[in-house]
């Protein structure tokens, strides 16, 4: 079947009142999701798995990947108003987007999100059509030695992620993977670092850490620094408040590479939506001429994030339709919902269930429509909520932050965790240690421990194994610039600038 | 002053707002008035990743609870996947004395890890409540390789020893004890090598990094029908309906399958009043149509066991469970854990 035709069907599926309609909730229910940090889609489709087992499998699916849709894009809105990342993956979006939020440009920040979330999306699923047999086939190739030297480059990003002083991002990134190392050993099974606590046995998860780090070391701060009225100013007049073209036309080059990335990272099984955001934002630093903006509020640094992340949503659905492994835990929990219905995800589903594919594919499109209409005209409004008092604006922060982190575990020892990393964070700000480099290697520490074992026992102890194999090489190569990327860039812009 | 209460209002109201969609998320002491069991939903814990056999199992729980009435609130599904089983097991250890809250488990998994490695739980620190099926699984190969029969797979072994490569969810799982076991039982050696779940450890026989993983069978239809994979051996009781030609453990003379007993616990000292009513609940889930139709689909069997069956039969099957890793040499002689 040619792609214009299954485009076809699956439009004539979604576009009924009720499927429609459908889109609409999901992508409503996905942006409340996104602006809980904690409570990501997977518990949320865990929740919503007995209404939805009551749907057909094709509105069961529009409705769900709508709510993926809506989730990305509703994490960027509390990652660049409050700091707090909503979502795993909008932790690179706050980097540059609070940044722009102090700076009074949160309207233009959260409009540059929604377009580049859309874009991102778009072109990612135009690839989805195209691509999906071939990538498929890539991500089967894709072993263990591969994954190490893949995960290995996001991890050397860390000199593109720190501020002035290298020293200092190594040093937040090595604390990170130590914290990655706690918990139970995966191969043995054996617990390590946890101290005897019951709670560290499960390792520490990132989300608690980010928020700690991220949005009470940032309160923290303005506490100490006196009782700011507010947070930023809001510029008045709509002009301001949406994105310029300049801006637009300065993110360009980004999404394109960003869509690529994240797309291909997305595939990939066990990598996902952050490693996606963390790689296109160190490529896309890497490749700026003015590097030296990015963490200062820089446009490219929000579009980065946020069209990578999407484009793995779609990526990351490529391996669980033809295949059945999913390649995120999002869409892990999709195959669960087909599993239920009784339909099994892969080499024939496609052939057998187009309607399925199809219909997804379609209500990706119309849910990324959607909401770029919804959210568009919603930001002037949204911006408003920066004219909240600082001092009440802060407890908000706690609130929300405090309610995701104990929706995860629902423990009360994260919360201290939580607060730990809050006095942590305030120290990194003092101090100027860059907390990103932390979280990256929090995040990556254990996929690069875990490939990097498979790998060692598949060799029987032989380091020519990420060599032998050419697309790991590749990636080697690749980690081994990235390493170096700042000063190479010093250098060939010092040479194009002479 | 009237401007500061306005904004103290909005706060308020914003906090309650976010708290309603909490309940939505229920887990909120809703009516912690009514004397009824349950008060509100039941949280099951499943340690599988999204979509494994235990995960699978959890949602149907959920549905056949909501579908058939079982329980007068719902259940909800709780995802702690990672570290073999250590993530959920350590969650449901945390909740002593909870009462609206239980696991999927299964035997290899609760009896075996516990034995291998320090841990401050085992089996007996948990509430057994019923069991509810019993599955095998099948050994694949990826259809590129050269191996057509379990013989091929050995005698490869044979001539290289710790070359090959077995793919598995974790060291202590069911199919890393079968393979240890037929390693002794042949006198060749083969690696394992631990993925984040069954269904990585296939990409991976797939993709060629490894040599052969057990997996569900269900889970093995569309990619042998796909040209993907090939299936070499059934660790299960009889041969599967599917795969006709494939021999049983047992009948290459491999020793005993390990059959997975999937099961339900709750956390320790869990309320008697609780554990009567989920055992209950349990038969009628075991005994709904729909249930037995997801059985039939997925190549498993429905098998319960009550409260008291089950703890019996753990007590029973740990002793097999240490003696398999014994023999394995997992275990040092007096089944103390080996030192590295």
């Amino acid at each position: 079947m040619d792609i214009a035709h299954g485009l076809m069907i699956g439009l004539a599926i979604v576009f009924t009142p009720f499927n429609v309609f459908l889109v609409f909730v999901g992508a409503v229910i996905g942006t409340l999701v996104g602006i809980l940090p904690g409570l990501g889609v997977t518990a949320t489709v865990a929740i919503l798995m007995p209404v939805v087992l009551g749907m057909t499998p094709v509105t069961a699916m529009i409705m769900l990947v709508s709510m993926f849709c809506g989730a990305r894009f509703g994490g960027a809105i509390t990652a660049i108003m409050m700091n707090l990342p909503g979502e795993s993956s909008t932790i690179v979006t706050c980097l540059d987007g609070y940044q722009m939020a102090l700076q009074g440009r949160a309207g233009p920040a959260m409009g540059l999100a929604a377009i580049s979330s859309f874009v991102g999306g778009q072109v990612s699923i135009v690839m989805m059509m195209m691509l999906a047999p071939v990538m498929a086939k890539m991500a089967v190739g894709f072993g263990p030695p591969e994954f190490f030297s893949l995960t290995l480059m996001g991890l050397s990003l860390v000199t593109s992620l720190t501020g002035k002083s290298l020293v200092k991002g190594f040093l937040a990134a090595t604390m990170g993977l130590v914290l990655a190392t706690v918990g139970s050993d995966m191969f043995s099974g054996s617990l390590r670092l946890t101290m005897g606590r019951i709670e560290l046995m499960d390792g520490i998860n990132f989300v608690m850490v980010a928020v700690g780090l991220f949005a009470l070391g940032e309160i923290l701060l303005n506490v100490e620094q006196g009782v700011k009225f507010s947070l930023g100013k809001v510029p008045r007049g709509l002009r301001n408040l949406l994105p310029t073209w300049q801006d637009i036309r300065q993110c360009i080059p980004t999404w394109i590479r960003s869509t690529i990335i994240g797309f291909i990272v997305g595939v990939l099984p066990g990598t996902g939506a952050t490693v996606a955001s963390f790689l296109s934002y160190g490529v896309a630093k890497s490749t700026s001429k003015t590097p030296e903006r990015f963490g200062t509020g820089a446009v490219e640094g929000v579009a980065a994030a946020e069209s990578a992340d999407n484009a793995s949503t779609s990526g990351a659905l490529v391996p669980m339709l033809t295949l059945g492994i999913p390649g995120s835990a999002g869409t892990a929990m999709l195959m669960v919902v087909l599993l239920m219905f009784g339909l099994r995800p892969g080499p024939f589903l496609l052939p057998e269930h187009p309607e399925i594919f199809w219909g997804i594919v379609a209500s990706m499109y119309i849910a990324n429509i959607m909401l770029l209409i919804i959210n568009l005209p919603l930001i002037p409004i949204v911006v408003q909520a920066l004219r909240v008092p600082y001092n009440l604006m802060y407890i908000i922060i706690i609130v929300v932050g405090s309610i995701g982190v104990y929706s995860m575990d629902y423990s009360i020892f994260d919360l201290w965790v939580m607060g730990i990393f809050g006095v942590i964070g305030y120290c990194f700000k003092k101090l100027d240690y860059p907390p990103a480099c932390l979280l990256l290697a929090l995040i990556l520490g254990p996929m690069v421990e875990r490939a990097f074992r498979q790998s060692i026992i598949l060799s029987d102890g032989s380091f020519l194994i990420f060599i032998e194999r050419p697309v790991s090489a590749v990636f080697l190569v690749f980690a081994v610039l990235a390493l170096f990327a700042p000063w190479l860039q010093r250098y060939f812009l010092a040479k194009a600038r002479r | 002053m009237m401007k500061k209460l306005r904004w103290v209002n909005f706060s308020l109201r914003y906090i309650t707002v976010v708290s309603l969609f909490m309940v939505g998320a229920s887990f909120f002491t809703f009516d912690a008035l009514s004397a009824e069991y349950p008060s509100r939903p039941v949280e099951i814990v499943t340690h599988s990743a999204p979509g494994g056999p235990n995960n699978l199992i959890a949602h149907l729980i959920a549905e056949v609870v909501q579908k058939e009435k079982i329980l007068p609130q719902p259940v909800f599904v709780t995802l702690k996947p990672g570290s073999g089983m250590a993530a959920a097991f350590s969650y449901l250890f945390e909740k002593k004395g909870e009462d609206h809250l239980w696991a999927v488990t299964s035997n290899g998994l609760i009896l075996g890890t516990p034995l291998r490695v320090k841990l401050p739980y085992t089996y007996r620190n948990f509430t057994p409540i019923a069991n509810i099926c019993v599955d095998g699984s099948v050994m694949i190969v990826s259809a590129k390789s050269p191996y057509k029969t379990m013989d091929d797979v050995l005698a490869a072994a044979k001539k290289s020893p710790n070359k090959l490569a077995q793919g598995g969810s974790s060291i202590t799982s069911n199919e890393a004890m079968m393979g240890k076991v037929m390693q002794k039982i042949k006198g060749v050696q083969w690696k394992f090598v631990s993925f984040a779940g069954e269904m990585e450890a296939a990409t991976n026989v797939m993709g060629g990094n490894i040599d052969f993983a057990f997996l569900n069978p269900s889970s093995v239809l569309e990619h042998v029908r796909a040209g993907n994979l090939r299936v070499v051996l059934a660790a299960s009781t009889k041969r599967y309906k599917a795969f006709p030609d494939v021999p049983t453990v047992q009948e290459a003379g491999l020793g005993k399958p390990q059959i997975s007993y999937r099961a339900l616990m709750g956390p320790p000292e869990m309320p008697q009043h609780a554990v009567k009513t989920l055992e209950t609940a349990a038969k009628k889930i075991v005994e709904s149509a729909q249930f037995k139709k997801y059985m039939d689909q997925s190549m498993m069997q429905e098998e319960f066991m009550d409260a008291k069956k089950l703890a019996a039969f753990w007590e029973e099957d740990e002793k097999l469970v240490k003696q398999q890793m014994i023999d394995g040499g997992m275990l040092n002689k007096d089944g103390s854990i080996k030192q590295k």
